[in-house]
């Protein structure tokens, strides 16, 4: 609970200088937080994608280049 | 006798606050870079530029206009450093454990997270996606991205990308430490020392760029130069030009492109509201990266048998190589004996090409628009 409570007042700290600006007159556009959540969807499912294919990649060529250094042994 | 002090001191007249308050700004750059040791490579060019530019009618800023666009305007100088950083990074304990480049793709939550609060901000497609690059931790990735896309910001874009990257050691310890317990903390990674082939690391860098580049091609002359500065390092046969990438070539561009960037912080374009927001969003970018990566560590650990230091995950972004050296200090003070140092340099090192996927990634995106 304790930490519940502190990282919830240490968002409302990092993000207070925000809503300062925001009183200011910085429009607020709540549409387009959640019309945005689609690329952080995409973005996520394309490196996750692109890092999954670099590991396969790379534990091939290892279990590869490996057998082939066992045998030179 | 007055015309005599009004044509030495006439220029005195045209000072404004504004210029002073930059001033103030270069100084306190200047002085994280010496003092702090912040950085100083990039922070003292840049805070001594701050206040080259800001001196009323500056002769400084056509000179570094017409650097800035050879240089930076054209992405050549972020391009040829990565040749630098690229010969600069051992990827040889990534290589020794691949797993561990999950993390530095979980770790670019906070670019993405950071997309959506821009937007929330009001701020338009193209400078929201520019804004959240800077949680690439990655000087480079930030500048090729606004200028590809247009951003408006890219001088408040490319001193917070900066400042922040200087400030990972104020910025992670205290969000790695919320997110995690004293027990997690304390939780010790064995280094096993597997024999990774010359092979490996010579196809290693060629293989990253094909599937980065078929897979991302916005991003392909990044992974690409970076790339080619490992091939270099890697390939035994070019020492005496792997060298030259590391240190030479690397601080030469360093030492333009920090001097460059002050152009882009003339008070006039540089003191506005969105400036202020745009610190503020490249702030909640790292913290969210950091966040991103050590919650993602904490739910490997929920399935794995062999439990991982959550505090690793942290070393995702691309802030290559305080980040690790950040987290392996913090657990050496958690535990004297608990040496973090290699796990968290393969994280780091997975960042770098993590950040530069999602950099690509976000271009893919949003080229169309720019």
């Amino acid at each position: 609970m304790k930490k519940f409570v502190c990282s919830f007042a240490s968002l409302f700290l990092l993000l207070s200088p925000l809503s300062a600006l925001a009183e200011e007159g910085i429009h607020l556009d709540g549409g387009a937080f959640v019309d945005s959540l689609q690329y952080m969807l995409k973005g996520l499912a394309g490196i996750f994608l692109v890092t999954g294919i670099i590991i396969l990649a790379m534990v091939i060529l290892e279990k590869a280049t490996g057998k082939k250094q066992d045998k030179e042994q | 006798m007055a015309d005599f002090f009004q044509s030495l001191l006439g220029n005195v007249t045209n000072v404004t606050w504004q210029m002073a308050v930059m001033w103030a700004v270069g100084a306190l750059l200047i002085y994280l870079a010496i003092k702090k040791d912040m950085e100083p490579s990039l922070l003292l060019p840049m805070g001594f530029g701050a206040i080259l530019v800001n001196l009323p009618l500056s002769g400084a800023v056509e000179t570094l206009t017409t650097l800035f666009n050879a240089g930076i305007a054209n992405e050549l100088f972020p391009l040829i450093l990565f040749i630098g950083i690229g010969a600069m990074c051992d990827f040889g304990p990534l290589l020794n454990d691949p797993k561990l480049m999950l993390f530095g793709a979980a770790a670019q939550f906070g670019i993405f997270f950071t997309l959506s609060m821009a937007r929330l901000f009001g701020f338009e497609l193209v400078d929201a996606a520019s804004i959240a690059v800077i949680g690439a931790a990655d000087g480079p990735t930030s500048i090729v991205v606004a200028q590809q896309l247009g951003s408006k910001y890219l001088g408040a874009i490319m001193v917070a990308a900066y400042s922040y990257m200087a400030l990972v050691p104020i910025v992670q310890p205290p969000v790695i430490r919320l997110l995690t317990t004293k027990k997690e903390r304390l939780i010790r990674m064995p280094y096993e020392q597997k024999n990774v082939s010359k092979t490996t690391r010579i196809l290693f860098p060629i293989i990253v760029t094909m599937v980065v580049g078929i897979i991302a091609p916005g991003a392909v002359a990044l992974i690409g130069f970076l790339m080619f500065g490992n091939l270099l390092r890697e390939c035994g046969v070019l020492d005496s030009l792997s060298d030259t990438a590391q240190h030479v070539l690397a601080n030469l561009i360093t030492l333009f492109l920090g001097l460059t960037i002050a152009v882009r912080m003339q008070a006039a374009e540089f003191l506005t509201p969105d400036t202020l927001l745009i610190l503020a969003l490249g702030l909640v970018a790292f913290v969210f990266d950091t966040a991103g990566g050590v919650v993602f560590a904490k739910l490997i650990n929920l399935f794995a048998k062999k439990k991982i230091n959550p505090m690793i995950g942290a070393c995702g972004i691309s802030a290559f190589p305080m980040s690790s050296r950040v987290v392996h200090k913090m657990g050496l003070k958690e535990d004297p004996q608990n040496f973090l140092l290699m796990h968290t340099v393969g994280v780091n090192v997975s960042g770098q090409i993590a950040s530069v996927i999602a950099g690509g990634l976000i271009l893919s995106f949003f080229a169309g628009l720019a």
